[in-house]
């Protein structure tokens, strides 16, 4: 039995009349990739945004190791291993590549472990080339990158990826992909991802949750969803 | 031979320094529908920003009738009958129900003329007239933004992903109003995710992929292209 | 929904200020008896003022609701407008119009097509601009709408505007007489809300307008001309200033530093009360700030030692009003622009460097041995040193907003206010602790406890800073700045009126060094800045610096590494206002005595203005702060030579008096500030600057592609096309690190 490093139980949130989550709840745990799929305007960034604090949740509850984390705000989520990326571009953009980095390394290093710690994730996720450019001149797909490596700095127990591929090459996906694989087997984190990429999805995640009208109405493996009418149906509009 | 409503050659555009559309190609033949399907970030959006004036083409060439309109603004484009109907409710929020409708006179049309063809067409609209729009329910909000779209009589429309996040029954609805006007004679370009209900409406569809429009063809040989671009189905792996 | 939250905080902000109202006259009553008659007449004098403050209020809020730009020009234009009133209707040598007509021509004429302008030149450029630009653009508007009424309607005569209907013609209440012209006022202000109100509501053009702030892409895709309709949302937010500046100038003394004052701070603070976008909570807020000064008058003496405390009720209203606002939540998604591709901070060794160099130019100029062949040294040297000395005095004050405003991102118009705080603590802190030099202690080894002191000062306006966010917070330390200015810093307590700072000097026990010559007390400030200069560049390496910049590009992702956005705040305000409060101690010994002139809000202004036309990231912008003194100097230099009276002209009146307000207006140009484009053609010459060699050399080439485009080629070139081409002719040699990133990233 996996241990749940992250739990978002039975989340409501209400903008004004528009209910954009009713009792959507994901788990992600150690060591498995597990992904957040649903057609546009289906609740997931929202999910996201509450899970790190971003939004606040009308009800609910997110558990972070088995603790609940809905009371703290962001940076406290995150000094407990809760890290992510953005589905609209959050880097820092005056900073260059490597400092975007270290921001988050010196949280909880000193100057010269943070320093080389920074080396080498820039190193792992491909960056080290393009380490001193200035984040706001390079291109979507690199800066996207940038930020997934800003995340892993901050030492997450838990993972979110929020359009992790978009913007990004075929090659740069793949990569990617087996970085993903790499860190979870490695190091035992759980990764929850947003994705619109479905080969990717299907190809990397093991678990898969889909979210529709702020309700899973799925879970399960690749096989299992890629199969589901009711996620078809979701996908494709009401005719099949 | 007349010539297409509306034409991209080549197109490329994008945000600041980086390219969305790598060299886009469409055609929209006057009086027939065009779905234009593809996954996040292919492009769609950008493409019918390019077609209503809001992002100016980098290369390539925007026809409108046959006459070329690179540069154009999009109010002129709107005032020569472009109409866009954008993604997200196409409404003013904090105007009254009243209000929105009155903003849609600056295409031409008299104030009685939009008002009284949007209220018939719509009549829960008519209901909330005082009403801000922005506390109408999401299908009200995309039935007041579609009532741009009918009232004004537009020589081109634009919809993009009208039924995002919108009940079922709310979408067949909608879309029941775009069948009509298609078949009033109206050209239209649709952008959409719900692959289905469009394909029921559309004369010809088009695959966008990564910035360029990979395949276009009659619906029916697109559908089954569809479920594979969606889903990841059959279309291998990252190799 | 929220409007019911905000209604619940303006009724809380109007309790507290009435609630104050009253303690203050249960304690400082003057000795007037409360009576039914008085109390109406202060109603009705506090409601027509209160109109007038409604009336130009309004104009500021229809602006920023149809543009979305704050103008802080907006007391600048209304002065303006009442100055040429005053020139075409009450000047003898004037054109001597008819008041009604002159009132005709500058609201219906010329105030429009003032606004026009400025929407043509500045302001639509300023669209997507960062709020800091446009407020700095709107503020240097301002300084220089000012300056150009100075410089036409020099203060050599004293001039007067008579009310429209004369003061004479009344009524009277009890024994009291109440002037029509005030009912006149008043009716004005409510046919113009009436009038506002039905274009906003019930014309098409209104609507649109309000359109345009809910959704600018879809306005024009509905066809309508978004220009169109912000150039005419310019023309009238100027027209309603113009006709309030006329209006109230009866009632004040005219001058233009006075009418802008007035003009300004009580329209922000009745905006504020609207939130910028309520009409009617706009006309409420204006009313209730004519009425809280009415019967502030009426009701209330502090005393002597509360002179200016009048001038503070808008001001502490609005700072009410800001903090009573529902949160600001983080802001997400903020398009930086015109980056430079490699990052490149100052290395530690470079800024050493330069801190000595520093030390070293200013001791070689200081000593007068360079005379530049025809100055006599000596001469040369005394006026020199005076100007050296103020400039490097605003230097230092200005080097705090380096990390404040320029890194993190936080703006600040009040750093004026902390650097009083500083000369205060001096002044005070060898009455307090016993130390030697009761009265300003001139020994500099307490300069660091002045540092430590004021850092408390910094991390409780975090405090409130920490919940607002761009607009609001630049409003809010506006606030603070004047409530310092005409409160507090006024009382003798904390500043006496007639002090001399006592010359500084070092003691530490066993050695003494004097800095009481002109030449020892300039090289103390150079020698102060260089080294502040140094420690900024090594901050700015170190996490604190990185910290901070990271929080301004984006707080939503600086929180989600385990920034803590709030205390990083409190850290860089308290920063700051260490700085500037020891920078102060500097400025009140340089200025000798310190009184309420020393706070002039357009001092204050003018030294952000400065460091942010010269580029608020960079340290050494704070020598740009000695623009204005360079020029004064040059031209009472020159004065005394023949036949350069132009130049003398040029400098004085024009570059020292306009500089500031054009610099700051040029941003709508260059928005990164004079160092970085000067930075940009000097640092290639540099021997060790390879970086900057290839980054121009790029540059270059990206240049001549747009040249190719130019000669009519209809297709545009793709970059691999561009390269390849270029290689071909051989432009550009081996420089290949930039195109690299151009292609993503190269992976092992």
């Amino acid at each position: 039995m996996p241990d749940a490093v992250l739990e978002a139980i039975d989340i409501d949130v209400r903008f004004g009349g528009l209910q954009a989550l009713s009792s959507a709840g994901v788990t992600a745990d150690a060591g498995t990739i597990t992904g957040l799929i649903g057609p546009n305007g289906a609740g997931k960034t929202t999910l996201f945004n509450v899970i790190t604090g971003h939004q606040h949740a009308n009800a609910g509850d997110v558990r972070l190791l088995g603790r609940s984390v809905a009371k703290y705000g962001v940076h406290r989520r995150a000094q407990l291993g809760l890290s992510r990326t953005f589905q609209k571009l959050e880097a820092f953009n005056s900073l260059s590549a490597r400092d975007n980095v270290l921001v988050a390394a010196e949280m909880h290093s000193g100057v010269r472990a943070a320093a080389r710690q920074s080396d080498e994730i820039l190193e792992r996720v491909g960056l080290a080339e393009v380490a001193d450019i200035t984040v706001g001149t390079l291109p979507t797909g690199t800066a996207r990158l940038v930020e997934l490596a800003r995340a892993l700095a901050a030492r997450p127990r838990a993972l979110l990826l929020d359009e992790a591929s978009s913007g990004l090459t075929e090659e740069e996906t793949a990569a990617v992909g087996s970085l993903l694989k790499q860190l979870v087997d490695e190091d035992g984190l759980a990764v929850l991802l947003v994705e619109h990429d479905m080969s990717f999805v299907m190809n990397t995640c093991s678990h898969i949750h889909v979210l529709d009208f702020g309700q899973i109405i799925a879970v399960g493996s690749a096989d299992e969803i890629q199969n589901d009418p009711a996620v078809r149906s979701a996908y494709l509009g009401t005719g099949s | 031979m007349t010539p297409p409503l509306l034409e991209l050659r080549g197109v490329r555009a994008g945000y600041g320094i980086i390219d969305v559309l790598h060299g886009v190609d469409l055609i929209l033949e006057p009086g027939t529908v065009l779905a234009l399907l593809g996954p996040n970030g292919a492009g769609k959006s950008t493409t019918l920003a390019v077609a209503s004036g809001q992002i100016q083409p980098s290369g390539g060439q925007l026809l409108i009738g046959g006459r070329e309109v690179n540069g154009a603004k999009p109010d002129a484009l709107a005032r020569a009958g472009v109409c866009l109907v954008p993604e997200g409710r196409g409404i003013f929020p904090n105007l009254t129900v009243a209000e929105n409708v009155r903003m849609m006179t600056f295409s031409g049309t008299s104030y009685s003329d939009v008002s009284d063809r949007a209220y018939e067409l719509f009549p829960r609209l008519g209901e909330r007239r005082k009403q801000l729009a922005g506390t109408l329910s999401g299908g009200e909000q995309q039935m007041l933004a579609m009532a741009r779209a009918m009232a004004t009589n537009p020589a081109l429309l634009m919809l993009d992903e009208l039924s995002m996040g919108l009940a079922p029954i709310i979408v067949e609805e909608l879309y029941g109003q775009v069948a009509q006007l298609a078949a009033g004679g109206l050209s239209i370009l649709i952008v959409e995710q719900f692959a289905q209900t469009v394909l029921g409406v559309a004369d010809s569809a088009a695959i966008m992929l990564h910035g360029r429009v990979t395949r276009t063809g009659p619906p029916a040989e697109i559908a089954e292209e569809l479920t594979a671009a969606y889903l990841g189905i059959e279309s291998g792996g990252p190799s | 929904m929220t409007f019911g939250r905000i209604r619940t905080s303006l009724l809380v902000a109007f309790g507290a200020a009435l609630a104050s109202l009253v303690i203050l006259y249960w304690r400082y009553g003057a000795d007037t008896e409360v009576s039914g008659e008085k109390i109406v007449i202060a109603s009705v004098i506090g409601l027509a003022t209160g109109s007038l403050y409604a009336l130009s209020a309004t104009g500021l809020v229809v602006v920023y609701t149809t543009t979305g730009m704050f103008n802080f020009a907006h007391g600048g234009i209304g002065v303006f407008c009442a100055f040429v009133y005053w020139e075409i209707v009450e000047n003898a040598d004037g054109l001597g119009l008819p008041p009604g007509l002159g009132l005709a021509v500058v609201v219906l004429l010329v105030a429009p097509l003032l606004g026009i302008l400025i929407d043509l030149i500045l302001m639509r450029r300023l669209r997507t601009a960062p709020l800091v630009v446009q407020l700095m653009v709107t503020v240097g508007l301002m300084v220089f709408l000012l300056t150009l009424a100075n410089q036409i309607w020099q203060a050599d005569q004293i001039r007067g505007v008579k009310p429209l209907i004369d003061r004479a013609e009344g009524f009277n209440i009890g024994i009291s007489r109440v002037p029509y012209y005030r009912f006149a006022n008043l009716v004005i202000a409510g046919v113009i809300a009436v009038f506002l109100r039905i274009l906003l509501f019930r014309t098409r053009t209104g609507v649109a307008m309000r359109a345009v702030v809910d959704n600018r892409e879809l306005t024009s895709l509905t066809g309508a001309r978004p220009g169109l309709l912000s150039g005419f949302a310019w023309a009238l937010g100027s027209s309603m200033a113009a006709l309030a500046g006329i209006l109230v100038a009866p009632d004040i003394e005219f001058n233009p530093a006075n009418l802008n004052s007035l003009m300004l701070i009580v329209a922000i603070s009745a905006a504020a009360f609207g939130q910028v976008r309520s009409l009617p909570l706009t006309v409420v807020g204006g009313l209730v700030i004519g009425l809280l000064e009415s019967h502030y008058q009426q009701w209330i003496s502090l005393g002597p030692d509360f002179t200016f405390a009048n001038r503070a009720i808008a001001p502490i209203v609005l700072f009410l009003v800001v903090l009573a606002l529902p949160q600001a939540r983080l802001s997400v998604g903020r398009v930086s622009t015109n980056l430079r591709p490699i990052e490149r901070t100052t290395r530690v060794w470079e800024g050493a460097f330069g801190a000595v160099a520093l030390v070293v130019l200013a001791y070689v100029l200081a000593k007068g041995w360079f005379h530049f062949g025809v100055w006599d040294p000596g001469e040369w040297s005394s006026t020199g040193l005076n100007k050296g000395t103020s400039a490097m005095v605003l230097a230092l004050i200005g080097l705090s907003l380096v990390p404040l405003t320029g890194w993190a991102g936080q703006v600040n118009f009040a750093p004026l206010a902390f650097a009083g705080f500083g000369a205060f603590l001096w002044l005070r802190l060898g009455l307090w602790f016993g130390l030697p030099d009761t009265g300003g202690t001139g020994n500099l080894v307490w300069l660091p406890l002045i540092g430590l002191l004021c850092a408390p000062l910094g991390a409780l306006v975090a405090v409130f800073a920490a919940r607002l966010s761009g607009l609001y917070l630049a409003l809010s330390s506006l606030a603070f700045a004047l409530i310092m200015a005409n409160v507090v810093f006024p009382h003798p307590q904390v500043l006496p009126r007639v002090h001399t700072f006592q010359s500084l000097y070092l003691d530490v026990g066993f050695a003494r060094q004097d800095f009481d010559t002109r030449f020892s007390f300039f090289m103390l400030l150079i020698v102060m800045f260089a080294l502040g200069m140094f420690a900024l560049i090594v901050l700015r390496r170190s996490r604190f610096g990185r910290r901070w910049v990271a929080m301004q590009d984006s707080q939503a992702a600086a929180a989600t590494v385990g920034v803590n956005v709030v205390w990083t705040k409190v850290v860089v305000y308290a920063t700051s206002a260490s700085m500037a409060g020891m920078a102060g101690v500097f400025w009140a010994t340089s200025l000798s005595s310190v009184d309420i002139r020393s706070f002039d809000l357009l001092a204050g202004l003018t030294i952000v203005l400065l460091m942010a036309a010269a580029g608020m990231s960079f340290p050494v912008a704070g020598l740009f702060l000695s623009f204005q003194v360079v020029f004064e100097g040059l031209a009472e230099r020159l004065e005394q030579t023949e036949n350069v009276e132009f130049l003398v002209w040029l400098l004085k009146d024009f570059f020292a008096k306009f500089g500031p307000g054009l610099l700051a207006i040029g941003m709508v140009v260059n928005q990164r500030g004079a160092i970085f484009e000067m930075g940009k053609g000097f640092a290639p010459i540099l021997p060790w600057r390879r970086d900057a060699r290839e980054e121009l050399a790029a540059e270059n080439a990206r240049k001549r592609v747009t040249e190719v485009g130019g000669l009519g080629l209809t297709e545009p070139f793709t970059s691999e096309a561009i390269i390849a081409l270029d290689t071909q002719l051989g432009i550009v040699d081996d420089v290949t690190p930039t195109a690299g990133y151009h292609h993503g990233v190269s992976r092992a």
